[in-house]
């Protein structure tokens, strides 16, 4: 039985997890799930996801939610096909999981709320705060100075390989760099030039992209 | 010379987090205090590079993210028949999603109550009330998602302890002396789960730490 995952292909959280599932070969099939009339919110797609977020994944009878949780659970479910997203050894999968955790807390914070201030609220008709926006700006060349930093001694986040760690990065980076007029904030960075030219053309991200076009 | 050693401030939640992690698994470690009031954090950076705390040395390894050492504890150190981690995919997703839920859906309402009602009273700041009452309007929806969650699994994670519940730690352990408190003593299921947590043996060590500090 297919994978289901529960999400529109276009929001970043959900994208995260179809990156994951395309690296490994898994096959999986997407629900819509429609976030501008509130579907999210409605009592039946609580009883997926207690806190109306998405995405949720479906595997059989299992349900699983957290974006970062189900891809931790699919590069451990489908370790032994595909590349290894995880890293071998407990120090190595502990370094991946700490730039998890920053992608989470340094960095997804900051373009979420700059993504809401420059693209989501002009949308939706509103005006955005552009004096927040900027903060967020300014505070995300720091985090990418230490990404610079980082990507100077190292290939990729957490080593040699590619692995979640990067993968986490993409749908962020992303936005930042196709829709919010924010590229310098790579194009500045050596490092972090060559580090996101390599992720984001990796086959299996374009071919997300070509699922959200 | 120690094997292991954690920097952290034994007033930070994080810190906290780290210090449960590694008393749960009774895993000896020496504890450098890195004192914020002296600016010692900007001596870190090498340790650190987005200057925070705490950070875990071990060997050849050094991490940061107080999520990140607890999970990497919990599954180097796992004691046996008391892991508190799962070995097969499916139960360890889960008991991984709830770990980030409580990064996503509780810490934020809980600390900026941590905030109000225990930091900026130790500052001599005054408490704003209208926070207060936003913010426990929040994490009530989140205990609701607890207390249901709780009527199908006996821990948050799963059938066992794991990280998912002791990652809460620090937020039972600076609430529990708050008003906040009654949120948690209104949910009979929610209750029995904190109550559970916080009559573990490695809850008793890391109250015994940080309170000695503050002695």
């Amino acid at each position: 039985m297919v994978m289901k995952v529960y999400g529109p292909v276009r929001a970043a959280c959900p994208q995260r997890v179809l990156a994951c599932l395309v690296e490994k070969g898994v096959e999986f099939e997407v629900v819509h799930v429609d976030l501008d009339s509130g579907e999210q919110k409605r009592p039946d797609f609580l009883l997926r996801q207690p806190f109306g977020q998405v995405p949720v994944v479906e595997d059989g009878d299992f349900r699983l939610f957290e974006s970062r949780a189900i891809i931790r659970y699919i590069a451990a479910k489908y370790a032994e096909q595909g590349p290894d997203l995880l890293g071998k050894s407990l120090e190595e999968k502990a370094v991946v999981d700490q730039w998890l955790e920053v992608e989470a807390h340094n960095f997804n914070e900051l373009v979420y709320t700059l993504v809401l201030q420059l693209l989501i609220l002009p949308r939706m008709g509103e005006r955005g705060d552009l004096a927040l926006a900027h903060t967020c700006e300014q505070k995300l060349e720091k985090v990418f100075d230490v990404y610079e930093q980082r990507l100077s001694k190292s290939r990729y986040l957490a080593g040699d390989s590619f692995t979640l760690a990067d993968l986490s990065h993409l749908p962020a980076i992303r936005n930042l760099v196709k829709e919010a007029g924010m590229a310098h904030l790579v194009t500045e960075r050596k490092s972090v030039s060559a580090w996101w030219e390599d992720i984001s053309n990796r086959a299996a991200w374009k071919n997300v992209i070509e699922l959200a076009a | 010379m120690a094997v292991r050693k954690l920097y952290g401030a034994l007033d930070c939640p994080s810190t906290i987090r780290a210090l449960a992690s590694l008393l749960e698994h009774d895993v000896e470690f020496e504890l450098i205090p890195v004192d914020l009031q002296a600016g010692e954090l900007k001596k870190m950076s090498s340790l650190s590079p987005f200057g925070e705390l705490p950070v875990f040395q071990e060997g050849d390894l050094t991490i940061f993210e107080s999520r990140t050492i607890m999970r990497y504890i919990s599954h180097e150190y796992g004691k046996r028949g008391e892991e508190q981690v799962y070995e097969i995919p499916k139960l360890q997703g889960i008991a991984a999603a709830w770990i980030d839920v409580e990064d996503h859906q509780f810490d934020p309402p809980a600390s900026k109550l941590i905030w109000e009602l225990v930091f900026k009273p130790q500052k001599g700041l005054p408490t704003d009330e209208g926070v207060v009452e936003e913010e426990e309007a929040k994490l009530v929806k989140v205990l609701d998602v607890y207390e249901e969650r709780l009527s199908n699994s006996v821990f948050l994670g799963g059938d066992k302890f794991t990280s998912a519940d002791l990652t809460h730690i620090p937020s039972l352990y600076l609430l529990m002396k708050t008003p906040v408190k009654r949120l948690f003593e209104e949910r009979p299921r929610v209750r029995a789960w904190y109550r559970s947590v916080t009559s573990r043996p490695g809850w008793e060590k890391m109250v015994e730490m940080v309170e000695k500090v503050r002695a």
